[in-house]
């Protein structure tokens, strides 16, 4: 009997030590969200993954800034990929998969901003020495995002920061800035006001709360100066002239040099193109490497250049280009090159600004000097008190690329001076077809008669999935 | 206790006093049937403590009281016999072996119960059914043996991987594999395909060491494993010792094994022919395509010049890729040695084996030798400790590509043999292989490779050794009641290494290229039992009350390499370029409560309840623990009054249960939100989000409900058992999609389910009993039926595979239907959604056109024995399956590639306007102009019913008198043939395979002679 108890209380025991061991099996190739916040070389390695997100094709390692120049009148499809020539044609069916694949890589983005904020915001560690730094960047990634998103996806009509559609409605997209750790955070969130967004990326650009607190050098990551480039932009989308013309001084202050003075002489486009990001001009780029290739040059190059072909330069994009423009033979490539250009790629209508297809290397800038020049000329001219300021901004741009100074005088005439010159500046760099939408340039995009293609549609799946509680953009 | 201790000494006491005058007896006793000694048989003088066994010899000599009255003589499996003694000194006497069928036991996990009282649906393979079969591991082995027990081998590999399935599927995307229990250590079955070749984690075991197989069917039955149970138990018992003389026994055999078939293909002549009209019917796209430029082409793609005449190439040699090239005569070999014995208080078993069997395909093979050890002690009247140890260590060389060879690489033998064109010499005249890489020799064809020389050169190994043991304490606390705590590992470790060598075409530009990787699963497990048997009057009651815990770690480390600097260096460490390491940790903990009752009253009313709560790691943290509930009853109908006189009904028993099962299967983290590495930002590494918190996430439930009937009329001559069930798992495993705006794609989560009905027959006759003939037939049928009943979202089907459809089967084949040929212009034809001819079929026209799941299978077994022989004749069969064959799709490639093709269906093409037939005229590129390629829809996906002698053994027991004069206690001969005869219409090589058939190592034909000798 005595035995019985001692094996009776032994096994109750073992039943004891077992229930509370078997709940801490841990997987040790991944960690679990609790692990995460708890750690603080964790939370720096999820703030790396975070970057990373961009890295993708479906985001800023290709299609992203490619569509915006494909859904305007820079970039023509040549391939064969029935999604990609949707963009061509200008007629965007909502379940078209690059779409679908864009806005799902964009919000695994976010998410991946939200978890690194929520992680970092919850460790107090007393090592955690850059905790700021660390908040800050993944808030300014998630501005960036919500940015993106809005771009293409949200606006007026007319163009952004307009007010209410006619039909009553301001179209911003789900604002998500919780990470979502579990199945019970899944439910689909309806879309917010294009105002609630635009709100949410000023605060994640915060000059005080954010801004200053990002780190100062590497212009691989978010630095305050690429935020306030980027707050910038912002404001000029949202045609906050003066705050625009203000940061982009800031920005231009710290750092006024271009690289190469002159394209036209010598053509040493290389140092600011392929895998090269100079500090002197490039503020804020997307590094690609070994580990990290792009399919960029793959998509432009034809096979017999090992790509495939599947987009290729405008004419008018090459004809929108001054007499002697050092930039047309980068933007519009061609079988044969001025002396100092390498000899490759030896075919029309492609650019030399990705050419790096085997190694699949070349970086994408996100924003560089030239553009802030371009912002700040345009903040001016719209301002209207200081055209000579924005046409001297302007002609920094145009000097380097061997052209004479602008001839335009008015305001009328700079504006359209500087969306010419932001055209073949800023051309394969995923700016056109916003900036005549900011233009309101409905003509040059052919959508006069089809305004609501201004907007993307919404993935099919996604409206379909949450029933209606995302709601589709009219007319799709 | 204190009386009955106090009244065994009066009793000794007074006894001694009594009997003071004593006398000797002795005697012999033997079995009643065969008349063999029996040795440990305790004799009693009948009503006294005053005993002895019997020696080797079946002698016994006892000192007796002068007024003893009778012996009591008993002995394990033998009826007890009382025995009244006269005056004589010598008594001898036969003892009867206890009726197998009345007092069988049976093994139901945690305890045993006789076979009378079961109420669940158990089916047993006895070990002496599967005895010297040539094969490895025990679970190929029952194939076609117990009703409801469906098993097929995914392909010939020796030693390689078997799919069991319990009454049918049950799950979508969680495992549907049984549990394996070897003497209460369960197995961890993941591990069935490496990159070099198969696994089975049950290959550890010596068949020929397993004394029965019990396979839990039913939910009631198999509850007692809760969350594992789902798909039901199969648990396996070791042979033990057992008191007496002590027995040796070795066993050999030795044998071959052949192609069960070759795949007839074209010669040289026909070859040319369908390229040639390849060409010339592409004329509608290609106008230069006359006749003459279609030659040329055709004599080309043969490397011949286009002046080849038809004579020249009637008289080129035909080279067989197949017969003489890639298969082979395989070889088996195994030899086993066992001895057993002990005494009242200790008891042993021992046993070592060899085996060896080489595939039909080169370099296939499997060797593997085995250790086993049962050791028993009886410290004191109460006190047992076991221990028990199989030790294995297996080697195998694997097939081109691993795995079970499935592959489309041109290197493969078994892919390309049939593939190859028949122009192509296998070597030159000095004894090189023909066409190595830089010889500047060409092969004609796309299958360009000199398939001897990559089965030659490329190695590729696999290492597994493997250790299952227990350690068991059992004591006997009180009447009846017993502890018993064990404590188990499965430990398992697979080497294996990989060499590409730079001869071969698909290394020579790497200069070789190496892969080694060593996996590790380390699986303990300690269970605590108390066992309850009593009988009150007429009520009786066999409990069993335990917790378990078991730990599960799986791990793996691997690197690969390239650039060695000859072939003649061969191990990773040579190569000059190392390219990645690689590696994985995985593991699970369960911690499990568990109680059965099994009461009857009278052996005629049987009740039978279970409760198992399991605690398991895997299983998201709000759902943490689950209880599985079971029931059964059973009416014994034959133990009635009312029956004694209903004399031809020997046995009738009704049985009814339901129960509910788990299925654990999932991944080990599948509930847990996860970080993953791997993410690179800046040269810097980076972690992300990869798989999302499901917190409710947990086990998949089987819901089953059993009725069954056992019966036995004549005595037994016929018995029958009968079980019909509906099975229904609910809150499936499924992938669900989530909103993108998440930042996931999808999320797992319980639902939707999946309903199988169906019903099991077993049926066993002695057709003749007589002195020397004797003649039975066992015969099982198992019908089974799938339905997926729901999905989620109210979805119709599974949107990322549109062939999982409410209402449908599972496995169900989704795809175009063929309509043959166009007679007037030998175009294939399909079916459009509405019934109509089209040749651009689409995936609007897809239709269920059949299933992968058998809808009926079985086996046959006869047994004649007639005096000193025996004959066994099994015969196994599988209805209602369609599968499709890769292989075949190859080979139906009549004239459209530079490849050869199936003669049979090459004589059947179309030729002229008018032919009416199901094989489309050939051409070049496989489909017509505006037409879907000609292998399309259901054209590859054949009914693979079968039926197959699966054995067939002829034994001769050496008589024995013949035996005693050669001084050993029996010796049998025996020849065997498996798989000696096929029923199929199947043009591939088997239609026994799982998964795809190219490349995969078929089955082959087995002949083997053996010899055991007991001494």
């Amino acid at each position: 009997m005595k035995k019985l108890l001692i094996n009776i209380s032994l096994i109750s025991l073992l039943a004891a030590g077992c229930t509370k061991t078997i709940d801490k099996e841990v997987p040790q190739n991944s960690i679990s969200a609790s692990d995460l916040a708890n750690d603080v070389s964790s939370i720096r390695a999820s703030l790396n993954g975070a970057y990373s997100a961009m890295l993708s094709g479906n985001y800023m390692g290709l299609r992203y800034w490619l569509f915006a120049d494909l859904y305007a009148d820079n970039i023509s499809h040549v391939g064969t990929f029935p999604s990609f020539a949707q963009f061509a044609s200008k007629n965007l069916l909502a379940d078209n998969v690059e779409i679908s694949n864009m806005w799902q890589q964009i919000y695994i983005a976010i998410n991946r901003a939200n978890t690194t904020i929520a992680a970092a915001t919850s460790n107090n560690s007393s090592i955690f020495t850059d905790k700021a730094s660390v908040i800050a960047q993944a808030r300014a990634l998630r501005a960036y995002h919500y940015f993106n998103l809005l771009r293409y996806w949200g606006g007026n009509e007319n163009g952004y920061n307009k007010g209410n559609d006619p039909n009553g409605k301001t179209w911003g997209v789900p604002l998500r800035v919780n990470p979502t750790l579990s199945e019970t955070d899944a439910d689909p969130i309806a879309r917010s006001g294009e105002a609630a967004i635009w709100n949410q990326i000023l605060a994640d650009l915060d000059p005080t709360a954010v801004i200053a607190n990002l780190p100062t050098a590497n212009n691989r990551i978010i630095t305050q100066r690429a935020a306030q480039a980027l707050r910038a932009r912002v404001q000029l989308y949202r045609e906050q002239w003066a705050e625009a013309e203000s940061l982009s001084t800031t920005v231009i202050n710290a750092n006024p040099a271009l690289v190469n003075t002159n394209f036209a002489n010598g053509g040493l486009y290389t140092n600011l193109y392929g895998a090269v990001a100079p500090t002197s001009e490039v503020i804020w780029t997307l590094p690609f490497d070994p580990t990290n290739q792009n399919a960029i040059a793959f998509f432009y190059l034809p096979a017999s250049l090992g790509g495939r072909n599947e987009v290729s330069a405008t004419t008018t994009l090459r004809d929108a280009h001054e007499a002697n423009d050092g930039r047309r033979i980068i933007n519009f490539t061609s079988t044969t090159y001025p002396a100092g250009f390498p000899t490759s790629p030896a075919v029309n209508g492609k650019t030399l600004k990705y050419t790096r297809v085997s190694t699949g290397d070349d970086f994408f800038h996100h924003i560089r000097s030239a553009e802030v020049y371009l912002i700040r000329a345009e903040a001016r001219a719209r301002i209207g008190t200081d055209l000579s300021g924005a046409a001297s901004d302007l002609n920094v741009v145009r000097t380097r690329a061997g052209l004479p100074n602008t001839t335009a005088a008015t305001q009328a005439e700079l504006l359209d001076a500087i969306l010419r010159e932001r055209r073949v500046e800023l051309a394969h760099e995923g700016h056109r077809f916003f900036d005549l939408r900011r233009y309101n340039r409905l003509d040059l995009l052919s959508m006069t008669t089809n305004s609501h293609r201004v907007r993307l549609p919404i993935p099919q799946t996604e409206v379909f999935r949450s029933g209606t509680v995302i709601e589709q953009n009219p007319n799709y | 206790m204190r009386k009955i201790a106090c009244l065994l000494a009066v009793l000794f006491i007074v006894s001694a006093n009594l009997f003071a005058q004593n006398r000797t007896v002795t005697g012999i006793v033997t079995d009643e049937k065969d008349g063999t000694p029996l040795a440990g048989v305790s004799v009693t003088v009948k009503g006294t403590s005053i005993g002895t066994t019997t020696n080797n010899e079946g002698f016994f000599s006892l000192s007796i009281p002068s007024n003893a009255r009778a012996l009591t003589f008993s002995f394990v499996n033998y009826e007890t016999r009382d025995l009244s003694i006269g005056a004589s000194a010598r008594y001898s006497l036969t003892l009867t072996s206890k009726d197998r069928n009345l007092q069988e036991v049976v093994v139901v996990g945690y305890q045993t119960q006789r076979k009378k009282e079961v109420t669940g649906a158990i089916a047993k393979v006895s070990g002496k059914d599967i005895e010297n079969l040539p094969m490895q591991s025990f679970d190929r082995a029952i194939q076609g043996r117990a009703a409801g027990v469906n098993v097929q081998s995914n392909n010939g590999v020796p030693g390689g991987a078997v799919q069991v399935r319990i009454r049918g599927i049950g799950s979508i995307s969680a495992g549907n594999e049984p549990l394996y229990v070897v003497d209460g250590v369960q197995i961890n079955n993941g591990l069935l395909t490496t990159n070099v070749t198969q696994s089975n984690p049950l290959a550890f075991l010596n068949p020929n060491d397993i004394e029965s197989v019990e396979i839990l069917k039913d939910a009631s039955a198999a509850a007692i494993y809760g969350a594992r149970a789902a798909n039901g138990v199969v648990l396996v018992t070791t042979k033990k010792g057992k008191a007496g003389r002590t027995n040796f026994q070795v066993n050999a055999y030795t044998g071959y094994s052949d192609p069960l078939k070759f795949i007839p293909v074209l010669n040289n002549a026909e070859f040319f022919q369908a390229r040639y009209e390849g060409y010339l019917y592409q004329r509608i796209t290609n106008p230069n395509n006359t006749p003459a430029q279609a030659r040329t082409l055709a004599l080309a793609d043969m490397n011949l010049p286009s002046g080849t005449t038809d004579k020249q190439l009637q008289d080129l040699p035909n080279y067989d890729w197949q017969r003489d090239a890639a298969f082979r005569k395989g070889t088996v070999y195994n030899v086993d040695f066992s001895m057993s014995g002990g005494n009242e208080k200790t008891n042993f078993y021992l046993s070592a084996s060899y085996n060896k069997q080489q595939a039909i395909i080169f370099p296939v093979d499997f060797s593997r030798g085995t250790f086993a050890s049962t050791i028993k002690h009886k410290v004191t009247n109460k006190l047992t400790v076991e221990n028990q140890l199989n030790l294995s260590t297996i080697y195998q060389k694997g097939p081109y590509s691993g795995g079970g060879g499935v592959t489309t690489a041109f290197g493969s033998p078994s892919y390309s043999a049939s593939l190859m064109l028949p122009i192509n010499p296998f070597k030159n005249p000095d004894g090189t292989f023909y066409g190595l890489p830089g010889s500047g020799q060409i092969f004609a064809g796309v299958f360009n490779q000199n398939l001897l020389a990559t089965a030659e050169y490329d190695s590729r190994w696999q290492r597994t050794n493997q250790l299952v043991g227990n350690f068991k304490v059992s004591y006997d606390l009180a009447k009846g009641l017993k502890y018993t705590g064990l404590f188990g590992l499965d430990y398992r470790q697979i080497q294996n290494q990989y060499y590409g060598d730079p001869r071969n075409s698909d290394w020579f530009n790497r200069r070789g290229y190496a892969f080694a990787e060593s996996q590790w699963n380390t699986n303990f497990i300690t269970s605590h039992t108390f066992n309850y048997i009593n009988s009150f009057g007429k009520h009786n009651i066999n409990a069993v009350a335990g917790s378990e815990y078991r730990a599960d770690v799986n791990e793996a480390l691997s690197a690969e390499a390239d650039g060695f600097p000859s072939s003649e260096f061969r191990y990773i460490n040579s190569a000059s370029n190392p390219l990645s390491v690689g590696g994985f940790w995985t593991g699970s903990k369960t911690f499990s409560l568990f109680g059965k009752v099994n009461y009857d009253f009278d052996k005629r009313y049987l009740f039978s309840a279970t409760l198992r709560r399991d605690g398991s790691s895997r299983f998201g943290e709000d759902n943490f623990f689950a209880v599985f509930p079971s029931f059964s009853a059973g009416w014994n109908i034959v133990n009635e009054k009312f029956m004694e006189s209903v004399k031809f009904i020997s046995d009738l028993k009704l049985r009814v249960s339901y129960g509910q099962n788990g299925n654990d299967q999932i991944g080990n983290f599948s509930s847990r939100g996860l970080y993953g590495s791997g993410r690179v930002y800046g040269g810097s590494g980076g972690i992300n989000p990869t798989q999302l918190a499901n917190p409710d996430l947990r086990w998949e439930i089987r819901e089953e409900w059993n009725a069954g009937i056992d019966f036995g009329l004549f005595q037994n001559r016929i018995s029958a058992v009968v079980d019909v069930y509906r099975r229904v798992n609910k809150d499936l495993l499924l992938s669900r999609p989530l909103y993108q705006t998440t930042g996931f794609g999808s999320v797992t989560q319980n639902l939707g389910s999946v309903e199988n009905k169906g019903l099991e027959i077993g049926l066993r006759t002695v057709n003749i009993d007589g002195r020397s003939f004797k003649w039975v037939t066992s015969f099982n049928i198992s019908f089974q039926k799938n339905k997926v009943l729901s999905l989620y979202d109210g979805l119709q089907f599974l949107p990322s595979d549109p062939s999982i459809r409410v209402g449908q089967s599972l496995g169900s084949i989704f795809t175009q239907k063929y309509a043959g040929v166009n007679p007037a212009t030998g175009r294939p034809m399909w079916y459009d959604i509405n019934g109509n001819i089209t040749y651009q079929p689409n995936a609007n026209d897809r239709v269920i056109i059949g299933n992968t799941l058998p809808k009926q299978y079985g086996g046959l077994n006869n047994t004649i024995t007639y005096k000193n022989f025996e004959l066994d004749v099994f015969f196994q069969y599988d209805y209602g399956r369609l599968t499709f064959d890769g292989q075949y799709l190859r080979l139906l490639e009549i004239g459209s590639r530079i490849s050869n093709a199936i003669k049979p269906d090459y004589d059947r093409r179309w030729q002229k306007p008018g032919d009416i037939t199901d094989v489309p005229r050939p051409i070049n590129g496989a489909a017509e102009p505006r037409g879907a390629a000609f292998t399309s829809g259901d054209r590859t996906f054949m009914r693979a019913d079968y039926i197959r002698l699966k054995n067939l053994t002829l034994t001769y027991n050496v008589a024995k008198t013949l035996t005693s004069r050669l001084g050993v206690s029996s010796a049998r001969f025996y020849v065997q043939g498996v798989n000696l005869w096929t029923y199929a219409d199947w043009p591939g090589y088997d239609p026994e395979f799982l998964c795809d058939s190219m490349g995969l190592v078929p089955q082959s034909r087995n002949f083997t002679v053996g010899l055991t000798v007991g001494f």
